[in-house]
């Protein structure tokens, strides 16, 4: 079993690294598509970057890259990239095996499904041809999530600062993380030394960024005030971009902080209400900030669609079953650039065709979050009144 | 009686002598293929010596240099200022090389950049503001648009052109500032007060024979100011060259003077091609006249109205022609006398009678040699999508050598230029990318400033080298980024100009500015929102906003119980309400019973 599981998954990393060596295009057409690239996390302008620092201007004196030093340095002395994002996604792809292994839900697929369907999924190649920076938020976020699972605490503490420290948005997930450590040690001393080494491992990485950067701090600036203050608005799949272009400037400072409030909302108490199984609050808040941050990718989506087929054990109770979801995610996402494309290239349609799509996916995000959650408090209550899960006892909420 | 005749004399004699002063005025005509002609009025003139560190309050005297100027220029520390108004495409294969080598022409629309000396870089942006903002006033033309996310400072192109740099004498630094405002419409309201500058004041000299209609109605006009400081031992002036070239479509200019309001060509006025069949329906137009009569009064609806009698040399009117084929004739009540210099026919004006110049040529097509440019360029925008494109720098050199060449280009900051994707194609085989060891032998070096959104706009500077008899095409990607519903413009889709490209060439040893030339300006088309919608987007955005937010709070907050439960607590509930609402009737019954 554990065979067949390596041979899928080396099937997957062959299919990731032939592809774009076949089709060098691939990337750039990716690239382009507002599905697979914001300014944030684009390749190009990873490239552009690795360009600068190449030939010695300051790739932090402008606006065009947003990225760490860090990872702009290991970058630039990496020369074979397809095989490298290959590498990133095929671990991405070895993780969920792995986490899939390590969860105790009483109903789950064999690793060979999970291998097979994360390395085989179009979803995923497609996002690892894309080569954003995202693939490698997804890697280090998965990363985390295993840790936990194996209760490595201290790596798992140190490899969430580099996430954060490589996305923003990842730090909201030191919530579910710390909590789930005190659940496991029951000591609020391991939470502080938790606490003392996510702080220091953060600063370090700063710092060494500062030093990097001829000491400026403006690459805090372009990394994350750039993301929550929504500098760039650049149409993509999220809800921020053409709010925050239509709405007067007067209004700007005030929807900022309502529209970064509600990314942060539900991250406490997702974590209060489900502590016996974070690892399930942790994905149902992938998925609610997958349309409440401002540059959301199919990159981003992807996490969120692979990791579902972890959580098999809720299946049973879903009013729309995940192959419904999966129908109609695709054809949400096939009539995105669609819509892109006739409002971009051929001037027949406007921007709000776009943005109507964009609205209906986060629609649909959010009908499939909230029936996962659903499903997940029937499936708790009829475990806390001792019944079969196939018992027919209609369940309602006051 | 004698003593007052003899002051009168001795007063006529010191404002003879005093009524000269440092001004000189040339026009020159040049005839050009299609039956072009070129007009070039070149002033110049100084201003008197002052000190360059003026304690405040001191009055101060510029004689010629405009007054309107001077303080301006004192108070914002500008040491050298140029500018230029350009509008019309000049077509360097009809035209040839640009006239003065292109050390006085502009990209289309207002071109300005100065040195201004500081002594740190905010105070210099200070000092420019308020310059720009004073010569908004001063010329009528929107400069007060210049700030930060327009403003370079180039680094090897527009460098100053007087020896200040070398003197120990100043007190700061010198800054070099350069912005340009290539939708800017030129037109008369900025010659008026171009004119207004000049001691004739358009009235007398050459510049009585410009007027806005005239002016403004050539293929291409460029009007040009610049001023330089120069110092001595004993205190500085400004020189000021100004200058206006004008490119004139004579035949365009006569049709005109018949026919104020454009129409066809009547039948009876058609000259058909003899050679092909024609009647009434059919003609086959015969290509352009060669056979020109014309004089300054159908070009420019004037005369020279005498010469310059301020200044101290006298005005020059010159005409470079080719003789065999153009007979020049001057109408005036004196004599002219029309005289050679350097090949040119030249006469001067040193009274003030009218002045008309008559051409005449049987054969318009043979002309005074017409040097050609040392190279040819041209920009166009690539890409046919709202959200991003490419820039193409078609360059040609045609001499026998190598030449170097630095272009210059200032994109705005919703441009982003994405340097990596820089191509070089050499006579459209080979292409070459930045990974090339060839692209290094052709690109010989980069500067570049990243645009800061709002702020800043990209400066490029690439140094290029282009063998002899060689088309090189670079080609630059960039994204364009969306704008926010209140910055676009009225009429969003008519797009946004991007200034043109300054194309430099330089001297092999020396790396001096020997040609300059400017590319078109380029139009963009951003990505537009629907600009009806911000109501609508608001509301739908935040109603999903909501959904997602009562959905999830809902089901984490509520207690999850049976349906059957549930409707009995609902049931207990209603029934309990109902009880105490008929308690509460019966008191009220009871209240009015008693």
């Amino acid at each position: 079993m554990a065979q067949q599981t390596y041979l899928i998954l080396t099937a997957g990393f062959l299919i990731r690294w032939v592809l774009p060596t076949i089709f060098p295009s691939i990337t750039t057409i990716l690239d382009k598509s507002v599905l697979f690239s914001t300014p944030i996390s684009s390749f190009r302008s990873l490239q552009e970057g690795i360009f600068l620092l190449s030939n010695s201007i300051d790739p932090y004196n402008g606006e065009i890259v947003h990225f760490p030093p860090l990872l702009l340095l290991v970058f630039s002395k990496i020369s074979q990239l397809d095989l490298v994002f290959a590498a990133l996604d095929t671990l991405t792809g070895y993780l969920l095996v792995q986490i899939n292994k390590k969860t105790n839900y009483s109903a789950k697929y064999s690793s060979w499904i999970i291998a097979a369907f994360y390395a085989l999924n179009p979803l995923a190649i497609l996002t690892t041809l894309s080569k954003s920076t995202t693939v490698i938020n997804n890697l280090t976020l998965l990363y985390v999530f295993h840790q936990v699972l194996s209760k490595n605490y201290k790596s798992s503490v140190i490899s969430l600062a580099v996430s954060s420290y490589l996305t923003y948005y990842n730090w909201y997930f030191v919530v579910p993380v710390l909590y789930s450590i005190y659940q496991n040690t029951a000591s609020k001393h391991a939470v502080i030394r938790s606490i003392a080494l996510y702080l220091a491992s953060i600063s370090a990485l700063l710092y060494s960024s500062y030093v990097l950067t001829n000491n400026s701090f403006r690459f805090l600036y372009l990394n994350y005030c750039s993301t929550v203050l929504f500098k760039k608005i650049i149409p993509n799949i999220g809800l921020w971009w053409y709010f925050f272009t239509e709405i007067f400037e007067f209004f700007n400072s005030f929807y900022l902080a309502v529209f970064n409030i509600y990314s942060f909302i539900f991250v406490i108490p997702l974590t209060l209400r489900f502590p016996n199984d974070l690892l399930f609050a942790s994905w149902i808040l992938i998925g609610f900030l997958n349309f409440a941050k401002p540059y959301p990718t199919v990159t981003d989506l992807n996490l969120f669609y692979s990791m579902l087929i972890v959580f098999k054990v809720y299946y049973k109770k879903l009013k729309f079953s995940p192959f419904l979801s999966y129908v109609g995610i695709t054809i949400i996402l096939t009539l995105l650039p669609v819509f892109y494309y006739v409002w971009m290239c051929l001037n027949s349609g406007n921007a709000n065709f776009f943005y109507a799509i964009g609205l209906v996916l986060s629609v649909l995000q959010t009908i499939i979050v909230s029936d996962f959650l659903w499903s997940k408090i029937q499936t708790e209550y009829f475990q806390e009144q001792g019944l079969d899960l196939d018992a027919i006892v209609k369940l309602t909420q006051i | 009686m004698n003593s007052a005749v003899l002051v009168v004399l001795l007063l006529v004699r010191l404002c003879s002598a005093t009524l000269s002063y440092p001004f000189e005025e040339s026009l020159e005509f040049k005839p050009l293929k299609s039956n072009n002609l070129l007009a070039s009025f070149n002033f110049k003139l100084n201003s008197s010596e002052f000190q360059l560190y003026q304690p405040k309050g001191e009055t101060l005297h510029y004689s010629v240099f405009s007054k309107l100027l001077g303080p301006i220029l004192q108070e914002t520390n500008t040491r050298e200022l140029h500018l230029r108004f350009s509008q019309g495409w000049y077509d360097a294969e009809v035209y040839g090389e640009l006239p003065a080598k292109g050390g006085q022409s502009g990209g289309t629309g207002v071109e300005l950049w100065s040195v201004i000396e500081g002594t740190d870089d905010e105070s210099v942006f200070h000092d420019w503001i308020r310059l720009v903002n004073s010569l908004s006033g001063l010329f009528c033309a929107s400069l007060n648009f210049i700030d930060s996310d327009s403003t370079t400072y180039p680094v090897t192109v527009f460098q100053p052109k007087s020896q200040l740099l070398q003197q120990n004498s100043l007190e700061n630094d010198l800054y070099l500032l350069r912005s340009a405002l290539p939708r800017e419409p030129v037109c008369t309201e900025n010659l008026t007060p171009f004119l207004k500058l000049l001691p004739t004041k358009g009235k007398a000299g050459i510049s009585s024979l410009l007027t806005g209609h005239k002016v403004f109605n050539s293929q291409w006009s460029s009007m040009s100011i610049d001023i330089t400081t120069h110092c001595s031992e004993t205190g500085c002036h400004y020189e000021m060259d100004q200058s206006i070239k004008l490119i004139l479509n004579v035949p365009l200019a006569l049709e005109r003077n018949e026919m104020p309001i454009p129409k066809p060509t009547p039948g009876s006025k058609l000259k058909c091609d003899p050679s092909k069949f024609f009647d009434a329906y059919h003609c086959f137009p015969l290509d352009e006249v060669s056979e020109l009569d014309y004089s300054l009064l159908d070009l420019f609806g004037k005369q020279i109205q005498g010469g310059a009698l301020i200044s101290n040399t006298p005005t020059k009117v010159c005409a470079d022609i080719n003789k065999k084929a153009w007979n020049i004739d001057v109408n005036s009540s004196t004599n002219v006398d029309l005289h050679d210099e350097n090949g040119k026919t030249c006469f001067t004006i040193t009274d003030s009678e009218n002045y008309n110049i008559h051409f005449k040529s049987s054969n318009t097509s043979e002309i005074a040699p017409l040097p050609a440019p040392p190279i040819y360029a041209s920009r166009s925008l690539s890409g046919y999508s709202q959200d991003s494109g490419g820039f193409r720098i078609d360059l040609t050199n045609p001499t026998d050598e190598d030449s170097k060449i630095i272009i210059f280009e200032s994109t705005p900051w919703f441009v982003r230029i994405y340097l990596h994707t820089l191509t070089i194609t050499v006579n459209s085989t080979n292409t070459y990318t930045v990974d090339d060891p060839e692209f290094d032998t052709l690109l010989n070096g980069i500067i570049y400033n990243p645009a800061i959104d709002r702020k800043k706009p990209s400066h490029l500077e690439l140094l290029v080298t282009i063998p002899a008899h060689t088309k090189v095409k670079l080609a630059l990607q960039f994204d364009k980024s969306m704008l926010l519903y209140a910055e676009y413009p009225p009429d969003a889709n008519h797009g946004f100009e991007i200034e043109p490209a300054v194309i430099s060439v330089l001297d092999k040893d020396t790396n001096d500015v020997v040609y300059q030339m400017r590319t078109t300006t380029a139009l963009l088309t951003l990505p537009t929102p629907d600009f009806s919608m911000p109501y609508n987007v608001i509301i739908l955005t935040s109603t999903v906003m909501s959904l997602a937010f009562g959905a999830i709070f809902n089901l984490l907050i509520k207690r999850t119980v049976t349906e059957e439960e549930a409707e009995r607590k609902a049931k207990s509930a209603s029934s309990k309400i109902r009880d105490r609402l008929k308690q509460r009737v019966q008191s009220v019954k009871n209240v009015f019973k008693r």
